[in-house]
């Protein structure tokens, strides 16, 4: 009796879901039909939504032949890279022409009231980015047009559009022209004209409007994970285009975890040959340099995350004397008791190696990156493995700790203190703050956790802003913005909702606010699906954090419009943002090779009709002959299109990688993306190009056997090739090198001493078996350049190292004493001292100056953006021949053609 | 000199060996994905340099071998200058130079659902050469052989190794396919192609091209130029014939079959600018609304419109198989509802309010329609079809694809074939639906897991990938579908006894994704690992 109605409970329980579930899956699918609610944006709707603005119905135009951006500060590197660049997006269509219906606006002009800023850093301030933008129409006949008599023959009848962006730092004056850039846009066709009609000709259109905006929130941050997977430099600039252009600041780079170390130190260069998936999986000083500086260019700054006490299996991999070793059969050190810990887990906070280790991997990380904040993580540390160690109950003991928290508490503080005393400000994840541990005031919190996450142990995260304010301290927010959770459909719209002052509590609580990050962490994501996977659902984030609040924001069904088209024009600058809404992004979305190549109705009927394999005989009548495809007039044609429409790309895709206005070494650089991603940005819209050809070539030609499955490849391979002979005098050296690893990375720093180096390197391999001490000694070695004598003596580090652990308080001392110089090497150092010596140093102030004093040792001529730019270039190049890895395929086709 | 050149850095490269990170999984070298049927391992290794290795066609011959030859020819020389291995052997010991292919039958023209895909593939050393076979009764079979001979080259330095290896092998399922959307987004002919690679990588046999919908009709008929005119996104958002052509031909080189859905009588709203008359107006009050609904089943003439443009779809598409869609909108049947003429004609047939009567009598017609097309042997309907009761031809093959998050499909499958109906199953397999990591979820669902008698667990012939466009175009499509498909490739091809644990299935998956990563294709990262390629992305 029981079961029988436990049966039908159950079956009405099933009926239950089954009709929501019915439901709900009906909904998912269908709802697509119904008009969408919501009002559509007018084209050029600009994202993040401004503070103020006021369009109006009247439109100017622009004729690309005599735009021109002018900006007041001349000589400064930002602004002179922006303008090039803002001309460039803004000029976005090769085709599209000025409307000579409308006036013309010929002159962008830029006035920025403060000087030429260096680094952009924290600050709280709104007119610190903020700027007014004004759009308007002179020389009008209408009646009230008083300066109409002024205005420039022949031109009376619609007068002359003037705009203009005010602001008082460089950071302003680029909010602002990101803003006027999205404020241009092109006419598109009406749907569903008919084919007689002429071409479509696009003309570019910008409303009069007036815009006085200012951020809401001075951080406005993406965490980027490159531990879980590697992320190409390449890609790392695309996203700092695309942050750019969502009006974020801070690039949180999450740069090593437990998975990997891909992180160059140039102090401990063992973190990376042992901790890195392999030797190419690496960001070089080079690379970091260079990404820092791309950011700065864009008003980004990039703030380092070295996450410990856990996390820190990436560590281990090198100095696994650094972990504490578990005791999971209760009596062995290092050995596992899974699910609890693994043999090792966690820094040791009862080895005073690990302070003088952080310590100097602080300056390190303080040196490379520039900002003046870095982020110490101090999350998730898992503490079973510390209790089950003898080691660290005999130090609570001595430190009359009763609880393995306190552990956490003494590791965390000793950390703080040496941040304190390096010195550089921080952020941490929320969960030492949680726990009570006290930090400085200048310190931001971020928050992470949300009942969502763990139902049972955390609280939502409302309650968390909320204490944590309470207690005065700095909050950023970044539990609702998880982009790498994904839920089906439009869940940007969750993001959207999402606003970090909306808790409880005062005025000045609130203020403690400083904004939040989109958090894309990478155990899924890597460089073949982040760009779509990111944008446009980090950009609902991102206005929430420039914009109004939600109470005053638009509703996110008209949101989604001006989205949509937000994602639409960061697609047509070459980032494959992933669509939202059904529907197209605009003709231009097929690449006009279509055009070409399909040729026009009434013709394609007789074409059609005759090439469709409708009758199997026909067919296989053309098969049995080898190799002639079906179409030959269709491989005549498609080829020669590629052949028109290759150079296209290229150009595009110069476009956003360029801050040189007239570097001709640029132009090869972009082509090696093309091979190896078809899908990203640029290169989607390319690829289709390239396509036609693809399937011809095979079929058609056995004998060119490279091409079929690799398409992509093989059409845009051939300009690859030209350029390899450019660069391989820099280039394979400089990537070949992390195999030979120490020396090549030292090597930049001390060039000189170079040649002494490899005697140290076999050790930097070898010691890190010997244990504790030695994997430190290695740095030591790379100093010992100026006597070559020291470094066969080297060798015999491991010798001393098994005797160190009876004494390991002086080794590290001297370790630390010796690794300090190579930090810096001569220049930094004595900038780093006068730093050092006022104590409560403003950031700004002290940032350029270590900025500029790092900057020497490498690049010894000037220190300004003309030297950041052939870095660049020089850079380019070296990734051209390492993603030209394809070349020799390229090489080998001819040769077996023949 | 330059390849010695190249040689030389490998080796050097390759002097440390590299032990970094700590990955999620480490990747099988050699592995085949799908898992073949019966696969034995001898003990000893060959090596093939890509510029001295041929296929050599000894027994039968057609265009469709000979370009597969060259197309794995290609992949392979192109494939092999990554990868960080080094030359341990000099190239003379131990070769591979050759592999037979032995095709032991004419070619077949078209690939079609009762095809012949097994294989046998034989790599071993006989005195001092490699030497290999590849054979098949049926071209279609090669070419699963080929994909399958492809993955056991393990990339090393500019060479490749590989292992004595037998492996006799066939699919499960008959019916192997992937549902792509190019209606709410349109997806270049380019991206299609990048598609059919992939499936042609992952042993998938079928393209369902859901072509319109109410969003966009893409198609552009030369019968009916209008629709595609006043219905497509843009000019240039559309499929010409010559495109279809295209496609249909690069997916039977590949042994893939084209399967078109016309979608009817609801989701057709982008059919209506280009054919007046053939929908509904939807009424308010007495007077229409200016909006319109499903097909107008009254209009006669509709039906001839249907045949006539029904005809040119078969001659595109050569398969003898059509999909009709027939699943129902939310809003689906207001306007039917609202038309006084329809409810006036409903009156005349005495069946007033019994708007599943009309339902059922559209789709009679709509069958009678299709009955006399040329080249048309069966056809596929969305399982609404059936649950409304409407009698069914014998050669309908029902798609179940409702309540993919409970197991209510599994009835749906067992009242289906109870009646004798074939059937495919898509429920389990929304890959749009993409929530997390969820491939070990695709993974385990079998469309033959439901309780019935083993003649009608037969009658289900396998099932789809559905890759519905709301969410996506070609900026994603790659990477929502891969390499989740790769697992219900593996679910569909494989025996479902050797593939039990996803965790066993990992490490081969992690080398499958790398391999097609390095192929070219985007596909996504399942495992926090790397690939050896992934830092050229």
């Amino acid at each position: 009796m029981g079961g029988t109605f436990g049966m039908w409970a159950r079956q009405i329980l099933l009926a239950v879901l089954g009709v929501w579930a019915l439901a709900s899956a009906k909904l998912v699918y269908v709802e697509e039909n119904l008009p969408l609610p919501g009002v559509e944006s007018p084209p050029g709707s600009p994202w993040p939504l401004p503070k103020s603005m006021n369009p109006s119905l009247d439109q100017v135009t622009i004729n690309p032949a005599h735009f021109e951006i002018l900006a007041n500060l001349t000589g400064c590197d930002i602004m002179d890279a922006a303008v090039h660049r803002y001309k460039n997006l803004i000029l976005i269509d090769p085709l599209a022409t000025s409307d000579p219906n409308y006036p013309e606006l010929t002159t962008l002009n830029v006035i920025v009231t403060s000087g030429c800023d260096h680094t952009p850093h924290l600050n709280s301030d709104p007119t610190y980015e903020s700027y007014v933008l004004d759009i308007s129409i002179v020389g009008d006949v209408q009646p009230e047009g008083e300066e109409g008599e002024e205005a420039v023959e022949g031109k009376e009848k619609l007068g002359e559009g003037v705009a203009s962006i005010m602001a008082n730092t460089v950071w302003g004056a680029l909010r602002g022209l990101e803003t006027f850039s999205q404020l241009v846009h092109l006419t598109e066709p009406q749907r569903g004209q008919p084919p007689t009609a002429e071409p479509h000709q696009p003309t570019y259109r910008l409303n009069v409007t007036r815009i006085e905006d200012e951020p809401r929130f001075p951080h406005r941050g993406l965490l980027l994970d490159t531990a879980r997977h590697f992320l190409p430099k390449d890609l790392m600039l695309k996203v700092l285009d695309s942050m750019s252009w969502n009006k974020l600041n801070v690039l949180h780079w999450h740069i090593v975890d437990d998975q990997s170390f891909p992180y160059e130190s140039k102090i401990f260069p063992n973190l990376t040959q042992h901790g890195a998936y392999t030797p190419r999986h690496v960001y070089t000083q080079k690379d970091v340099e260079d990404l820092v500086m791309y950011a700065r260019y864009r008003g980004i700054r990039v703030i380092p995350e070295f996450d410990t006490p856990g996390h820190t299996q990436g560590f281990g991999k090198a100095f696994p004397h650094l972990l504490t070793p578990c005791y999971g059969d209760g009596m062995t050190a290092g050995t596992p008791n899974y699910p609890y810990h693994a043999a090792y887990e966690n820094f040791d906070p009862t080895n005073p190696q690990v302070y003088e280790f952080v310590k100097a991997f602080l300056m390190d990380l303080k040196h490379t990156f520039v900002d003046g904040y870095i982020h110490l993580g101090l999350d998730e540390v898992f503490l079973p493995c510390w209790s089950s160690s003898p080691v660290v109950r005999a130090f609570m003991a001595r430190h009359n700790y009763t609880e393995v928290r306190q552990v956490e508490q003494h590791y965390v503080e000793k950390v703080l203190e040496l941040a304190h005393t390096t010195p550089i400000n921080y952020v941490t994840w929320q969960d030492p703050a949680d726990r009570g541990v006290q930090m400085a005031n200048t310190s931001v919190v971020q928050v992470w956790k949300d009942v969502s996450l763990a139902p049972n142990k955390m609280k939502g995260w409302r309650d968390y802003v909320h204490d944590l304010t309470e207690r005065g301290y700095q909050v950023i927010l970044s539990s609702c913005w998880y982009i790498n959770y994904i839920t089906y459909g439009p869940d940007w719209r969750n993001f959207y909702n999402c606003d970090p002052t909306d808790f409880q509590g005062t005025d000045e609580q609130k203020k403690l606010v400083l904004g939040g990050e989109a958090a894309m962490w990478g155990e899924y994501a890597d460089a073949t699906n982040l760009l779509p996977r990111l944008w446009p659902r980090a950009s609902a984030a991102a206005e929430r954090l420039w914009s109004v609040p939600l109470s005053e924001a638009p509703s996110v069904e008209d949101a989604a419009f001006r989205l949509d088209q937000h994602r639409c024009r960061m697609l047509r600058r070459g980032i494959p943002a992933q669509p939202i809404l059904n529907g197209f992004c605009g003709e231009w979305e097929i690449p006009q090779v279509v055009e070409m190549s399909t040729p026009p109705p009434p013709t394609t009927t007789t074409t059609t009709t005759t090439t469709t394999p409708s009758p199997p005989t026909t067919v296989s009548s053309t098969t049995t002959q080898p190799p002639p495809p079906p179409a030959p007039e269709t491989t005549a044609t498609t080829t020669t299109i590629t052949l028109q429409a290759t150079p296209q790309p290229q150009e595009q895709i110069s476009q956003p990688s360029g801050e040189q206005p007239a570097q001709p070494a640029v132009n090869p650089a972009p082509a090696p993306e093309a091979p190896a991603a078809p899908e990203a940005a640029p290169v989607a819209l390319a690829a289709p190009e390239a396509a036609p050809v693809a399937p011809a070539a095979p079929e058609a030609a056995p004998v060119a056997p490279v091409a079929p499955e690799s398409a992509p490849v093989a059409p845009v391979a051939p300009e690859t090739v030209p350029v390899a002979p450019v660069a391989p005098e820099s280039a394979p050296v400089a990537h070949v090198a992390p195999e030979t690893a120490p020396v090549a990375h030292v090597a930049p720093e001390t060039a000189p001493v170079a040649p002494v180096a490899p005697e140290t390197a076999p050790v930097a391999h070898a010691a890190p078996e010997p244990a504790p001490i030695a994997p430190i000694a290695p740095e030591a070695a790379p100093v010992a350049p100026a006597a070559p004598e020291p470094a066969p003596v080297a060798p015999a580090a491991p010798e001393p190292a098994p005797v160190a652990p009876a004494a390991p308080e002086p080794a590290p001392e001297i370790v630390v004493a010796v690794a300090m110089p190579e930090i810096a090497t001569a220049a930094a150092l004595p900038e780093i001292a006068t730093a050092a010596a006022v104590p409560g140093i403003a950031t700004a102030a002290a940032v350029p100056e270590i900025v500029n004093a790092a900057a020497v040792p490498n690049i010894p001529a000037v220190p300004s953006g003309d030297v950041a730019m052939d870095t660049r270039v020089q850079d380019t190049q070296g990734t051209v021949v390492v993603a030209s890895g394809e070349i020799p395929t390229a090489n080998e086709a001819p040769t077996q053609a023949s | 000199m330059e390849r010695e050149l190249q040689l030389a850095v490998y080796t050097a490269m390759t002097i440390a060996v590299w032990a970094g990170g700590n990955p999620d999984v480490i990747p099988t070298s050699g592995e085949i994905w799908p898992r073949p049927r019966e696969i034995k391992r001898g003990f000893m290794t060959m090596v093939v340099d890509p510029m001295d290795f041929r296929f050599v066609a000894t027994d039968y011959t057609c265009d469709i071998l000979k370009q597969a030859m060259a197309r794995y020819q290609g992949m392979i020389t192109s494939q092999s200058s990554f990868g960080p291995g080094c030359l341990k052997e000099p190239p003379t010991k131990n070769t591979l130079r050759v592999v037979q292919v032995r095709l032991g039958s004419e070619c077949e023209v078209y690939p079609h659902q009762d095809m012949d895909e097994s294989y046998e593939i034989k790599v071993n050393i006989s005195s001092t050469y490699g030497s290999g076979i590849i054979t098949s009764q049926s071209i279609w079979g090669i070419l699963r052989g080929l994909e399958s001979f492809a993955q056991l080259l393990i990339p090393d330095g500019s060479l490749y190794k590989l292992t004595a290896t037998t492996i006799k092998d066939y699919p499960r399922y008959s019916h192997r396919g992937i549902m792509i959307d190019t209606a709410r987004h349109y997806l270049p002919v380019r991206k299609i192609e990048e598609m059919l690679d992939l499936m042609a990588m992952n042993k998938f046999n079928v393209l369902h091209w859901h072509i319109v919908d109410d969003q966009s009709f893409p198609y552009q008929s030369n019968k009916f130029p209008d629709l595609s005119e006043k219905g497509a996104y843009s000019k240039y958002h559309i499929y010409t014939g010559l495109d279809i052509a295209e496609i249909v031909e690069y997916a039977r080189v590949r042994g893939i079959r084209i399967i078109p859905e016309f979608d009817t009588p609801e989701h057709m709203k982008s059919w209506g600018p280009g054919q007046p008359g053939l929908l509904t107006s939807c009424y308010k009050g007495d007077e229409p609304d200016g909006t319109y609904g499903a097909i107008d089943p009254t209009n006669e003439k509709n039906y001839e419109f249907l045949k006539s443009f029904l005809e040119e779809v078969s001659d595109r598409f050569p398969d003898d198989h059509l999909h009709l869609g027939g699943d129902s909108a939310l809003e689906g049947l207001r306007c039917w509802k609202s038309n006084p003429n329809i409810t006036k004609y409903m009156e005349k047939l005495g069946i007033e309010g019994r708007y599943d009567v009309l339902r059922a009598m559209y789709t009679q017609r709509l069958f009678d329609v299709t009955w006399d097309l040329p080249n048309k042997k069966s056809f596929l309907v969305w399982e609404d079809v059936f649950d409304r009761g409407i009698e069914l031809p014998k050669n309908v093959i029902v798609h179940i694809w409702i309540l993919h998050y409970l197991d209510f499909w599994k009835q749906s499958l067992r009242e289906i074939t109870s009646f004798g109906y074939r059937a495919i199953m898509s429920s389990c397999w929304y890959l749009s639906d993409y929530v997390g990591n969820n491939w070990r979820r695709f993974y385990a669902c079998d469309p033959r897991d439901f309780e019935g008698t083993q003649e009608q667990k037969n009658l289900v012939l396998g099932g789809e990938a559905c890759v519905w466009g709301e969410h996506v175009d070609a900026t994603n499509i790659i990477q929502t579908t891969w390499p989740s498909a790769c697992a219900i490739g593996e679910r569909l091809w494989s025996s479902s006894k050797d593939t039990t644990d996803p965790e066993a299935a990992a490490p081969r998956l992690e080398e499958h994704r790398c391999r097609l990563l390095q192929r070219g294709y985007s596909v996504r990262p399942v495992f926090s690992s790397y690939c050896d390629t992934d830092v050229y992305l």
